[in-house]
């Protein structure tokens, strides 16, 4: 079940994907995101994030969205 | 956190350092003279110890290391203890290369300047510990056991391993080398080999079978060798799974080794069906009073062609495992290690050469000795280059996840993290089968099963402060087996809190540890 990462929430400071042990992680525009086909759910992005804004996968991720 | 991020573990000691790199190599020549002088091992011996230790300690985690042990000792923990069986019983010529080649070459000095231009060189950390297998051919059968997976022909030759050591000691700085197969003993050179490296520490996991009178001998005047037998509870559930006569056998053999005075261990196989006896107070008790120092726990893995995931003991079982080898390790002078439940002390999962890594017996480096996939081969690559590769780098860097560290383990706790490495950086199984457990459908449910139990537990044990590292850190108390707190469910889970809580009913006199940790509060802020 890959990550995602919340765009509202994140701030774009790249410790996710220094982090991403598969280097699923790449910039766009302003905010990173996760290649859902790279991810590995070993939630080290999770873990190190500042802003808490990566999430697991679809249920998880609704929840923290109506939230 | 009560555990020290890497970073800040090794980070050298600026400013308030006694000594510089330069100097220490000086330093470990006279700690080593004071480990060989000690005649006499009384407490006030060893609080002194410590204190010296604290001023030439190279790192932040060595004066951290210090001070828990001081505290430890002036609180009558039962480690005090182990340090005096071992400085007490063992051979001197054994004692002293196993404090020096364990302790002070292998963390604290010699280890940490290599370290440092290790990290200079290449940007990471190297392991502190070099697991190898010797070869794999083995006398025994053991149900469960890989080593027969492999092809038995192609073991290293002694050049091969002579490059492998010369390598991991003077470049990473690596001086314990747990030596696994296999049988280590089957190889007639292993012990010419141990020989070859006097600065280097082995700890040969071993049926026991092949330490004949003559090799005892031969091991008492090397000093560097450690047997640790391999056992999995009383006699009916060893001799089921390692063959009529096994214990009998270890415990003759242990005898022989108490006697001569050699460091030995236990390591202890657990499955579902033999949890419930190695872990209780009297299989832990036995092991201690025959001579073991050390006992290593090690649940099942499914690992090896079409492994069979529910002879793994289950999530609850593993619980009890963690508590039953913090206990053992808080009541008796014996060291214990769980490599699941001990997950906190290390900052979760040890693989992929953040504190070790695995040579089998053909030279393929894998991560983890329960992973049985590579992408380098000593033979025709440096350990540093294999290290460095994508797939170690990813298994180093993955861990801890979540910062869960009582799950650490991505073979059975978080499948889908190695399932993942498997796919990306496609490395070769190291034998037939290796994968099985990455590929086969019905394996990989069970696992999945398995891990969600965990999950489901672990998550909240770590949330509620329910974890401990190896021995209580300064400012928390134990309880040992015999004077539990009244409730028998202390407050924090099953050590600590009690004192901050100003509440225990356990009856011991918890003054003499207020005092001291003043003491060290006080001694921070000054140094700070």
């Amino acid at each position: 079940m890959p990550r995602q990462i919340l765009e509202e929430n994140c701030i774009g400071c790249g410790t996710c994907s220094t982090a991403c042990p598969v280097d699923a992680i790449y910039k766009k525009d302003t905010v990173y995101q996760i290649n859902a086909n790279e991810c590995v759910d070993c939630q080290a992005c999770q873990s190190i994030c500042p802003e808490a804004c990566t999430v697991g996968g679809p249920g998880e991720f609704k929840e923290l969205v109506t939230k | 956190m009560r555990v020290l991020p890497q970073d800040l573990m090794w980070k050298a000691r600026g400013g308030r350092g006694y000594i510089d790199h330069l100097k220490q190599a000086g330093m470990e020549f006279v700690v080593g003279q004071i480990v060989n002088l000690i005649g006499t091992s009384s407490k006030r011996n060893l609080i002194n110890l410590t204190k010296l230790f604290e001023k030439i300690a190279g790192s932040e985690g060595s004066v951290r290391h210090a001070k828990r042990m001081r505290w430890l000792f002036e609180t009558d923990h039962p480690h005090l203890a182990w340090w005096q069986r071992i400085i007490n019983d063992l051979h001197p010529n054994c004692r002293n290369k196993f404090l020096l080649n364990f302790f002070v070459h292998g963390y604290y000095g010699d280890n940490q300047r290599k370290r440092a231009r290790f990290f200079e060189n290449n940007g990471f950390y190297p392991p502190t510990v070099l697991l190898t297998s010797v070869t794999q051919k083995c006398n025994f059968t053991c149900a469960g056991c890989w080593a027969h997976n492999y092809e038995q022909k192609e073991d290293m030759s002694y050049e091969t391993l002579k490059k492998l050591f010369d390598e991991a000691r003077d470049e990473l700085g690596i001086h314990i080398m747990p030596v696994v197969g296999g049988e280590p003993f089957i190889r007639k050179d292993f012990l010419d080999l141990a020989e070859e490296y006097p600065d280097c520490i082995f700890l040969a996991f071993t049926n026991g079978s092949l330490l004949t009178d003559e090799r005892i001998e031969r091991l008492k005047k090397l000093g560097n060798v450690a047997p640790m037998f391999s056992l999995g509870g009383w006699e009916e559930s060893t001799d089921k799974v390692r063959g009529k006569g096994t214990f009998k056998m270890v415990m003759e053999k242990m005898d022989r080794l108490k006697e001569a005075g050699i460091f030995f261990g236990v390591s202890l196989t657990m499955t579902k069906e033999n949890t419930e006896e190695t872990i209780s107070d009297e299989y832990m008790k036995m092991l201690s009073d025959k001579g073991s120092l050390w006992t290593w726990g090690f649940h099942y893995v499914p690992v090896g062609e079409n492994p069979d995931p529910s002879v793994m003991p289950t999530a609850e079982q593993r619980e009890d495992i963690k508590k039953a080898l913090y206990n053992a390790r808080n009541t008796l002078p014996m060291m214990t290690v769980d490599f699941w439940g001990d997950g906190p002390e290390m900052m979760g999962c040890i693989a992929g050469g953040r504190q070790y890594i695995h040579v089998n017996a053909k030279g393929d480096v894998e991560p983890c000795t329960f992973v049985h996939l590579a992408t380098h081969n000593v033979k025709d690559s440096t350990l540093t280059e294999a290290l460095a590769s994508p797939f170690m780098t990813a298994v180093r860097k993955g861990a801890p996840y979540d910062g869960n560290m009582l799950r650490p383990c991505m073979i059975v706790d978080r499948p889908w993290v190695l399932r993942g490495y498997y796919k990306k950086f496609k490395p070769y199984e190291t034998h037939r089968g290796a994968a099985d457990y990455l590929t086969k459908p019905e394996i990989m449910s069970q696992i999945d099963e398995y891990a969600e139990k965990v999950e489901k537990i672990t998550n909240e044990s770590w949330e509620n402060d329910y974890y401990m590292t190896l021995f209580p850190l300064p400012g928390e108390y134990y309880h040992d087996r015999n004077v539990l707190c009244s409730s028998k469910t202390p407050h924090g889970g099953i050590h600590g809190g009690c004192e901050t809580a100003g509440c225990c009913s356990c009856g011991k006199d918890l003054s003499a540890v207020k005092k001291l940790n003043d003491e060290i509060k006080e001694e921070e802020t000054v140094g700070v």
